[in-house]
């Protein structure tokens, strides 16, 4: 069993096979945090290849001063932001989190179209799941990917940092913020206390 | 200590990220506060959820599928740069390409970068090494041209050597010799350029250098601002077939903007129309750049009007093109060369190489 760090250097001199064990380390990992991103398997699975892809062809300024696994994330996350915000410009751009400025300036909060089912219905875990991915869809993507690292990846504030390129302040406050936002909506909804 | 400030820092409390002193004002708050333990249970809640949701598992053939789409980029990367191994006389001149190349050193070793020009300019009228080494780059030219149809499976340490004289000839004849004439470069045909949009730019810089010291690329390095952003411009001197390679890498540091971010990043409160984009160039509201480098800048976001696939597609066509027989310097150069030096002569090696030109921008 080769260790993490051979594999990285066999790879970096172009070693695919020595690659692909890395790739079947880090799949999952890679494939779940995508699908929290982009909220749909089909998204997931192209932005997952598109990540190992990537990695393989930036592996030379990969300087270990992280583990590769969060270096993965970091470059998991450019790639699912870059392409959520490439669509948001598409489409029209609207974000929860950020007030609405009316024609004569004033600052209004959006009116969200909520659809939630019922407040009263017990939810199966797999809906719940489909739900809070809902609530996630609609924030900013910083906000998102900050909760999603904390949260569903367990990563800590210092790697998220890194992740993110901010600093361990920034991470702290954008993630008070976010979470903020997101229990509101949830006690709106009365599916929190 | 106050409910909005508590609710503040519960977040980071749930993380333990709090400072021991917060933690202890905050727990008093807590005790006596119905209000911000209701909303603290509530964030722990919210945590325990995003914890336990569930998260597909990629297909069985992801890596597979991986490692064949490796595999056919590898081959697209070798069949871009043609590696082979010379003929017979492909090896005296390489070894002839050595030995100007040591004398060189040598020579430089002792003297002065004034003492070494004037004696380059008389060795240049006795056409001694002037002949040899341009009679070397000639004949590397000419096998680049015959064997382009050849196989290209000999991928020899040697013959990687050997077949790539401008990397090793230019460090011989190149930025140290001949200055005639001091120019800026503008942004021609021959270069490539892209936007990068980075969180922090001292960084982004450390990692872009990096990346040029890694393979001993010259850069030079221009501040100024683009929009109400401040913004660094990095043109890098590199040889054609590094350049898609290259783009990857740099645009990996951080966001690449297409047209439409451009019209974000250029500070303006209403962005302009697509159609705008098509007749006048974005030129930062607040430029700090010289005409020249205006006039690169309009280049840049016509590059990028191209889109990142014609880029690519760019970037092999110039990789096959004929070498261009100018180079120039820009001043502010990386460690190595101290001054602006220009050459301007037929044949020279350095001609391949092409700007590259990454303007990198803090964002806001």
């Amino acid at each position: 069993m080769q260790s993490e760090q051979e594999l990285v250097k066999k790879s970096m001199e172009g070693d695919t096979q020595a690659f692909e064990k890395l790739v079947l380390q880090y799949q999952n990992k890679v494939y779940a945090l995508s699908f929290r991103y982009m909220g749909n398997e089909d998204d997931a699975y192209d932005m997952s290849q598109e990540v190992f892809l990537k990695a393989f062809r930036s592996l030379k300024t990969f300087k270990g001063n992280s583990s590769f696994g969060t270096w993965i994330f970091r470059i998991t996350t450019n790639v699912c932001l870059d392409e959520l915000r490439r669509r948001k410009r598409r489409i029209v751009p609207l974000s929860l989190d950020e007030a609405a400025v009316t024609s004569r300036g004033i600052e209004v909060e959006r009116e969200i179209v909520d659809p939630s089912p019922p407040v009263d219905r017990v939810y199966e875990q797999k809906e719940l799941s489909q739900y809070i991915q809902g609530l996630l869809d609609q924030m900013k993507p910083e906000h998102k990917a900050v909760i999603i690292l904390r949260d569903s990846m367990d990563l800590s504030y210092e790697q998220i940092a890194y992740v993110l390129n901010c600093s361990v302040g920034t991470v702290k406050s954008r993630l008070s913020r976010a979470r903020s936002i997101l229990r509101k909506q949830w006690v709106e909804r009365e599916l929190l206390p | 200590m106050k409910c909005e400030q508590v609710s503040e820092l519960l977040s980071a409390y749930i993380d333990e990220m709090t400072s021991e002193k917060e933690t202890k004002a905050l727990e008093a708050h807590l005790a006596q506060c119905a209000d911000c333990r209701k909303e603290l249970d509530g964030y722990r809640l919210l945590r325990g959820i995003m914890q336990q949701l569930e998260s597909p598992l990629p297909p069985d053939d992801f890596s597979t599928v991986v490692q064949k789409r490796l595999q056919e980029n590898k081959n697209k990367i070798f069949s871009a740069t043609t590696i082979e191994r010379p003929k017979k006389t492909g090896w005296i001149a390489a070894v002839l390409a050595g030995l100007a190349l040591a004398s060189g050193i040598y020579a430089s070793s002792y003297l002065s970068i004034g003492d070494f020009l004037v004696s380059w300019q008389d060795k240049k009228e006795q056409k001694k090494p002037r002949i040899a080494i341009e009679d070397i780059i000639e004949r590397f030219q000419k096998w680049n041209k015959e064997e382009d149809n050849s196989s290209r499976e000999a991928a020899e340490p040697e013959a990687k050597i050997a077949s790539n004289p401008s990397a090793k000839v230019s460090v011989g004849v190149g930025a140290e010799n001949t200055r005639e004439e001091v120019e800026l470069k503008t942004a021609g045909d021959d270069s490539y350029s892209s936007h990068i949009m980075v969180k922090e730019l001292s960084t982004a810089l450390a990692q872009v250098i990096g990346i040029a010291d890694e393979r001993e690329i010259k850069y030079s390095m221009t501040s100024g601002s683009y929009g109400s952003s401040e913004a660094r411009r990095v043109v890098l001197e590199v040889e054609p077939q590094e350049v898609p390679q290259l783009l990857m890498e740099l645009e990996a540091i951080g966001r690449k903007l297409d047209v439409a971010d451009l019209t974000e990043a250029s500070g303006q409160d209403e962005a302009l129309q697509a159609s705008d984009l098509d007749e006048k160039p974005l030129l930062p509201e607040k430029s700090e750049f010289s005409d020249n480098e205006k006039l690169s800048m309009v280049k840049i976001e016509n590059n990028e009007e191209a889109g990142e696939d014609r880029k690519e597609e760019l970037a092999k066509e110039k990789a096959a093109s004929a070498p261009d027989d100018k180079m120039l310097f820009n001043s502010e150069k990386g460690e190595d060369s101290k001054d602006i030096e220009s050459i301007k002569e037929e044949n020279k090696p350095e001609g391949t190489k092409v700007n590259l030109d990454i303007l990198i921008i803090q964002e806001k």
